[in-house]
């Protein structure tokens, strides 16, 4: 792990045959919470929560503020979720663990490595096989954000930053003759095994609003949000088996670990050295 | 290689929608090869997709209260989203044991003798099966519909302390109670009392129409001092 690593965001998510609506059962609500252990907390589900979760690249991949919802162009005001989801989070609000009827989430905006990441995963997954008993497991997805931030970069000059696979096409071709790129997006699909696939969408974004995950949503992000505009990318490593495979959690734990490892191999093809020296094993803060 | 990397175009809330991509050579919108319809989405974008299905359920309301003209498909579109919702939840409760089903019934506060009655049973069957006798298959998803029934109104946030609000007469002036109408089968009437969607009165069109001028009709409607009618059982006395 670098010393500043540009991960803002990971999720793991897990999903299984249920009616995603339906009330999480009381009981399963009170003794995950036991499960958990007492360095988690129950985080209440608010309304109109607004996070920008997704890649704006340019306004065309959305970047639509979630939660708020509006019908007919009038709020309505809060919806009462009726017990639809728990969600715990630690107590310095970077992780949380949400069920559902039909998904369970594991996620961070502190993400310090594989193992410590993959331990709350483990604990989760037993608790949810424990108490929801699922019948199967219809999909796993884990989910990277990155925010590389350089401050040295120019305009959207990203070409010592990036490898030309990162850039748009014929970019410093283009730029050589006085047309350098403005911005570009990306959007690439993977198959990475058997009813595996990973999507990575990809692009410079701008200095408004600055950032891919919300500083001020549900989960913090350690230390003060750096200014400027930054490249975002965003990796979703996925399995949907066609059928409904048994529920077996050391299983989803060895999928899990399968998925990471191409997203960690194109993250890596995806920099330059000069990024990784200059920027995530700089000194100092 | 990737499989493709084209112009992407996305609307909606991030990751719970279709990505398109536009072919460099067709120009046509596809879908991207083998790319799930929903991505994996992060809670807050889950928790969204959560609201947006109780919205479903809440316009419903919405239009009811406010749009007279659209009431009567606006109770075909409620109606079908609590009966679809009643179903599912019941079969999943089924799955549970029926000891505990019956046990989070008295838990909420339900008498056994109302819980007998709304499942179609006596007391002392339900005595026997929390004692650990097996209820019939029929009987088994009685109890799972009568808790789902009560989470349901609990849930969309307008009843509080369902036991005592279902003994409650639907009404000052009738002494019918939601738990009457229940174990007679008229759960779409007791939800859209729970859910203000219909005023006592307009219950009793529904369960019997002609209850103002049937002499049969154990109600009887009277003018308050502020001139507004009121209905209450003829038993009641002056």
């Amino acid at each position: 792990m670098y010393k500043h690593p540009p991960v803002v965001f990971v999720t793991a998510e897990t999903k299984f045959p249920g009616n995603i609506g339906e009330p999480v059962p009381s009981p399963v609500q009170h003794a995950i919470g036991g499960v958990l252990g007492e360095d988690w907390v129950v985080d209440q589900v608010q309304p109109g929560i607004t996070v920008n979760l997704g890649m704006p690249f340019s306004g065309a991949l959305g970047g639509a503020a979630i939660g708020g919802g509006a019908f007919g162009g009038a709020s309505l005001g809060p919806t009462n979720l009726g017990g639809a989801m728990v969600r715990f989070a630690n107590r310095d609000r970077t992780m949380s663990v949400a069920l559902t009827a039909g998904t369970l989430s594991v996620e961070t905006t502190r993400y310090a490595n594989w193992d410590d990441f993959r331990a709350v995963l483990s604990v989760a997954l037993e608790a949810t096989e424990k108490l929801m008993r699922p019948t199967g497991v219809t999909r796993t997805g884990l989910r990277y954000i990155d925010e590389i931030r350089v401050g040295a970069v120019i305009g959207n000059d990203w070409s010592e930053w990036l490898s030309p696979a990162s850039l748009p096409p014929s970019a410093g071709l283009m730029a050589a003759a006085g047309w350098p790129p403005e911005t570009w997006t990306g959007l690439a699909h993977y198959q990475i095994g058997p009813d595996r696939h990973m999507v990575l969408r990809y692009g410079p974004q701008p200095a408004q609003p600055g950032f891919l995950v919300n500083p001020n949503g549900p989960l913090k992000r350690p230390g003060p949000l750096p200014p400027g505009a930054f490249f975002g990318l965003d990796f979703d490593a996925f399995w949907e088996p066609t059928g409904i495979p048994i529920w077996k959690t050391e299983d989803l734990l060895q999928t899990y670990d399968q998925l990471r490892v191409p997203v960690r191999s194109l993250f890596d093809s995806m920099i330059t050295e000069r990024l990784i020296a200059e920027v995530f094993e700089a000194e100092g803060e | 290689m990737p499989e493709t990397a084209t112009t992407p175009i996305r609307t909606g809330v991030i990751g719970a929608t279709t990505t398109t991509t536009t072919t460099a050579f067709t120009g046509v919108e596809v879908d991207p090869p083998l790319r799930s319809a929903q991505g994996t989405l992060t809670t807050e974008e889950r928790v969204e997709e959560l609201r947006e299905r109780a919205r479903l359920t809440d316009k419903a309301g919405f239009l009811r209260n406010d749009t007279a003209s659209l009431s009567e498909r606006a109770a075909d579109i409620h109606h079908v989203s609590f009966s679809v919702q009643l179903d599912t939840m019941t079969t999943r409760l089924a799955t549970q044991s029926p000891v505990r089903l019956l046990d989070e019934l008295g838990d909420l506060g339900f008498a056994w003798r109302d819980i007998a009655r709304m499942v179609g049973v006596s007391v002392p069957a339900l005595r026997r099966w929390r004692a650990g006798e097996r209820p019939t298959g029929d009987n088994r998803r009685e109890i799972a519909q009568l808790l789902a029934f009560v989470k349901i109104i609990v849930d969309h946030g307008f009843v509080f302390e369902p036991a005592s609000w279902m003994e409650m007469p639907v009404s000052s002036a009738i002494a019918t109670t939601a738990i009457d109408l229940y174990s007679e089968g008229q759960l779409e009437i007791v939800f859209d009392l729970a859910t203000h969607n219909i005023t006592a009165e307009q219950a009793l069109d529904l369960i019997e129409p002609d209850w103002r001028t049937s002499e049969e009709s154990n109600w009887e409607v009277l003018v308050a001092e502020d001139g507004a009618p009121y209905i209450r059982p003829k038993h009641d006395g002056a």
